[in-house]
């Protein structure tokens, strides 16, 4: 597949620049799928997916489009480059633009790929997946599932040609439901790895179930201020939702970030560092280097407490006449933007239970909905406590759901966060450990 | 590019390979969105995207893989990784069973007299900045942003039963989001108007005078006071009753959710659902809704009447769910693209018109709400529960049978079985609309749908006074 990519994306380039182009790019992208869903019932749906795509980006005079084909034979490539020199010449200049990355290379990273998982059989998906039905226990499968994925890029511009990298990832969740009495409650889990053997199988199942039957008969508690302690993977969820956009450079010198000029200050306790990661090991999000060919590496966000620096793609780089941080994200047909590779916060003290033990009156976050309706411009988190606990003196009472938790989060992490824990769990590629904040205030009954 | 004998081919292949049923389907798809935001230029995106697509029965089992690679080696092997599912989950899965069909055959195409994609990227953004900048000019619009979207979207289907089928769409639309901002707060107000044609439709308008339309409406909500939360009479307007009918409702009768029991209509056919003014119906081609003559399994979707007079007459059904819940297929499974699997979807879902005239409706309201579409941001329903929560645009007070002020963004919500019984007047304004910015989601996959209906009056209902 690499030499495949590789002269897909050369030829692309090529022809950009014998037709007029004074830069071109191309992102060759080559992945393939396996997912699986299963029932009560057994097997409910189960797909095999192989997908190529080139995405070209052509500039000519400070004009930059974007054109992208499925298919990487010379007619889709023709086709590509046709088009994005005919919406190139119909756009109006950048005068920011100051042209592609020219320092292009790889970072070395450790365990994103295993060919376990890269040819893993339709047998082995369906025996892994009857694992994990299997342990959901005392509770009922709502579905179960797992998807393996292994995919490659080529990247080739007009001062490097020969950029390429694979990857694999498994991911597997499981859902399930618990009646008593008349009354219902649903749990769900799940888990994302590099490679297949690396899931939590069986855990995952494990969890769902016990979910579904802690959280019977919750409901609203009464409106007030209370420590809130946000579980490790409600604590991932919520990072990455709220610091993601806030520390893209794109979205700082748009104004729409509520960090903007405040390097060097301090956003958050002293407690609360924060670093994008791409090179982490066996990290979801690693990559030997971003959607432009930039290398990537290890960028300090918030040094206990002080912000220290953005993310940075080509274009918001060479804006600040600076280089890229090797964030560039993009799909074949859009333009990169700036965006962590691996957020982490990183641990402090204290497994989830000790964090608890200091709670003298507070709720533990479980799962929440609706916090895509927070506004990172702002800052302004809200979510629905879908499974909550309420602590009382540092034992868990009673289960809770119903309430709202609004606050600001950088309010938030700069005066309330009171404790960080050692459990680190990751959502996508955010990754944190349980989070405490004190008095936060809860719309409930 | 499209080859029938290829996917002839194919089929013959499985059958060869022991496939006691072989579908193949083909696509192209084409789609382009053109923005603006405060007088520059922001994206011209635009892609093509093919492949293909294997669904087989092998041993009683389904399997399915797709391919990019639209050439005979990459479809067979496609076809080898679709039986080696299928013999992967015959083991742990219930053998299938999809309900008779007649094989269709047939070439269909929307109408359209300028093909979008024949229209030169120039004139595209000359339109689209020309607009943007004269929505922003307004005084205290803190943001303009404009976009005009475009799509061509070709599917062919062939199964082993003899159905042979060609489908083109060809949609346009235009799209204005306005932030108007007063004494430190902000509204914002988008609003969206697509047409299954050609790009005549963004000719035959004066998209200024439209996106100045949107903008104005922000400029007043920002000022406008909040509602008065509380349980009032409301009346909707087509876009609100055609949003909460096919979220609240249109989603509980999908027969996949009712075969699985998350949904309230579950063993309710035959039963009273809504009061007896309303009628549901869901139907494949209708005036300003989206394109679905065939659904992804070959099968012709006709008029489909989920409730008459109030009652449940049936669900939405893939050839699957028709064959286990006991009904026929009703044209509705549908996938995002070549690469899913098809799952029932609505396809145009309405009320349809009733006797009463618009103005008829207000007249008996003592106070209360004409609750409005245009600045609707969506919300969430659990069909297992029926409830529903959606913060529609910026409404009116209606007082002793008047329209009144305007009042901002509200929310409304209740338990949809309920608010269906609530009804007690249906105007005769039948309009349906569908969007190609937006598209409706569910287990991972996005189609297009239309919705709509008439203006409807409802007795009570929760409304919720926004910010």
């Amino acid at each position: 597949m690499k030499d495949m990519l590789l002269e897909a994306c050369r030829l692309a380039v090529e022809e950009a620049e014998k037709r007029g182009a004074s830069e071109a790019e191309a992102l060759g992208t080559y992945t393939r799928l396996l997912t699986a869903k299963m029932g009560l019932e057994g097997i409910k749906e189960f797909s095999s997916s192989e997908s190529a795509w080139l995405g070209v980006r052509v500039i000519v005079n400070k004009r930059v489009a974007i054109y992208a084909v499925t298919g990487l034979d010379r007619r889709s490539v023709e086709k590509a480059v046709e088009v994005a020199l005919e919406i190139a010449k119909a756009s109006s200049e950048d005068r920011d633009w100051r042209g592609l990355p020219r320092k292009l290379g790889f970072t070395r990273v450790e365990g994103v790929y295993d060919r376990a998982t890269a040819e893993v059989t339709a047998e082995e998906i369906v025996e892994k997946l009857e694992i994990l039905s299997s342990s959901v226990r005392d509770a009922k499968l709502v579905e179960a599932g797992l998807a393996s994925r292994a995919s490659h890029v080529a990247v080739v511009n007009s001062y490097a040609d020969s950029l390429y990298r694979k990857a694999t990832s498994a991911f597997c969740w499981a859902e399930a439901i618990y009646e008593e009495a008349g009354q219902q409650s649903t749990g769900s889990e799940h888990d994302l790895a590099r490679r297949l053997s690396d899931l939590k199988i069986e855990e995952v199942g494990k969890v769902a179930a016990e979910r579904a039957r802690r959280f019977l008969g919750a409901k609203p508690i009464e409106t007030g201020a209370l420590d809130v302690v946000f579980v490790n993977k409600q604590a991932a969820m919520i990072t990455q939702l709220m610091i993601s956009s806030a520390v893209s450079a794109l979205e700082v010198q748009e104004g729409r970030s509520p960090l903007r000029g405040k390097l060097g200050e301090e956003v958050a306790s002293e407690q609360f560092t924060v670093i994008d990661d791409g090179t982490l090991p066996r990290g979801v999000g690693s990559r030997e280097f971003d959607d432009e060919g930039v290398p990537t590496r290890r960028n300090i966000i918030i040094e206990r407490g002080v912000l220290r620096a953005f993310l940075y793609d080509s274009y918001t780089a060479f804006r600040e006449e600076r280089e890229s941080t090797g964030n560039a994200h993009r799909a074949p047909w859009s333009r990169p933007r700036p965006a962590p590779n691996n957020l982490l916060v990183k641990p402090g003290k204290g497994e989830l239970e000790e964090l608890v033990r200091d709670v003298q009156r507070g709720l533990i976050v479980y799962d929440t909905i609706g916090a895509w309706l927070s506004n990172p411009v702002s800052g302004a988190f809200t979510a629905t406590v879908s499974q909550g606990m309420l602590v009382v003196d540092g034992e868990e009472r009673e289960p809770v759901k119903g309430v709202i938790i609004v606050g600001n989060f950088w309010e938030m992490v700069k005066q309330k966060l009171v404790a960080v824990g050692s459990d680190v769990a990751h959502v996508g590629a955010s990754y944190s450990p349980s989070l405490c904040f004190r008095g936060l205030t809860i719309a409930g009954r | 590019m499209l080859d029938l004998d290829l996917l002839h081919w194919i089929v013959g292949e499985g059958v060869k390979a022991g496939c006691s049923f072989v579908e193949v389907r083909y696509q192209e798809l084409e789609r382009q969105v053109v923005s603006a935001e405060n007088g520059v230029l922001k994206e011209f995106s635009s892609r093509l995207q093919s492949g293909l697509s294997i669904r087989v029965v092998y041993g009683g089992a389904w399997g399915f893989a797709s391919t990019t690679f639209v050439e005979r080696e990459p479809a067979k092997d496609a076809l080898g990784r679709a039986i080696s599912i299928a013999r992967a989950s015959s083991r742990k899965a219930k053998p299938v069973r999809i309900a008779e069909v007649a094989a269709a055959r047939g070439r269909v195409a929307s109408e359209y007299r300028i093909d979008p994609f024949d229209v030169d990227p120039e004139s595209k953004v000359k339109l689209i900045m020309s607009v943007n900048r004269e929505a922003g000019k307004l005084e205290g619009v803190a943001n303009s942003y404009t976009a005009l979207g475009a799509l061509r979207d070709t599917r062919a289907y062939v199964n082993s039963e003899g159905a042979e089928l060609l489908v083109e769409v060809r949609a346009v639309g235009f799209l204005q989001r306005s932030v108007a901002k007063y004494a430190g707060s902000l509204e914002s107000v988008g609003d969206s108007e697509s047409r299954v044609a050609g790009y005549e439709f963004i000719e035959s308008r004066d998209w200024t005078n439209y996106a100045v339309d949107v903008t104005e409406l922000a400029r007043e909500a920002v000022r406008a006071k909040a509602a008065k939360p509380g349980a009032f009479p409301v009346v909707l307007d087509n876009e609100v009753i055609g949003l909460m009918l096919h979220e609240a409702f249109g989603h509980a009768s999908e027969g996949d959710g009712v075969e699985a029991g998350a949904s309230i209509l579950k063993g309710m056919l035959g039963r009273r659902v809504a009061s007896e003014l309303v009628t549901v119906i869901d139907e494949g081609v209708v005036e300003g809704g989206y394109f679905v003559p065939y659904d992804d399994e070959g099968v012709r979707k006709e008029k489909t009447i989920v409730v008459e007079e109030g009652v449940l007459k049936g669900y939405l059904h893939s050839r699957a769910t028709a064959a286990v819940l006991g009904g026929q297929p009703t044209g509705n499974a549908r996938a995002q693209d070549y690469s899913h699997t098809p799952i029932v979807r609505q396809t145009n879902y309405y009320m349809a018109p009733g006797d009463w005239k618009v103005e008829e409706l207000f007249e008996d309201v003592k106070y209360g709400y004409y609750v409005r579409g245009r600045g609707a941001r969506g919300g969430e329903v659990n069909p297992g529960l029926g409830t529903f929560t959606f913060r529609v645009g910026p409404s009116y007070v209606i007082r002793k049978g008047e329209v009144g002020e305007l009042v901002r963004a509200v929310t409304i919500s209740g338990y949809i079985l309920e608010t269906l019984k609530e009804v007690d007047a249906v105007a005769r304004d039948l309009k349906v609309t569908t969007s190609v910015f937006g598209a409706c989601g569910k287990a991972g996959q996005r189609v297009h749908v239309g919705d709509g209906g008439p203006h409807v009056r409802v007795k009570r209902m929760v409304v919720g006074g926004g910010r």
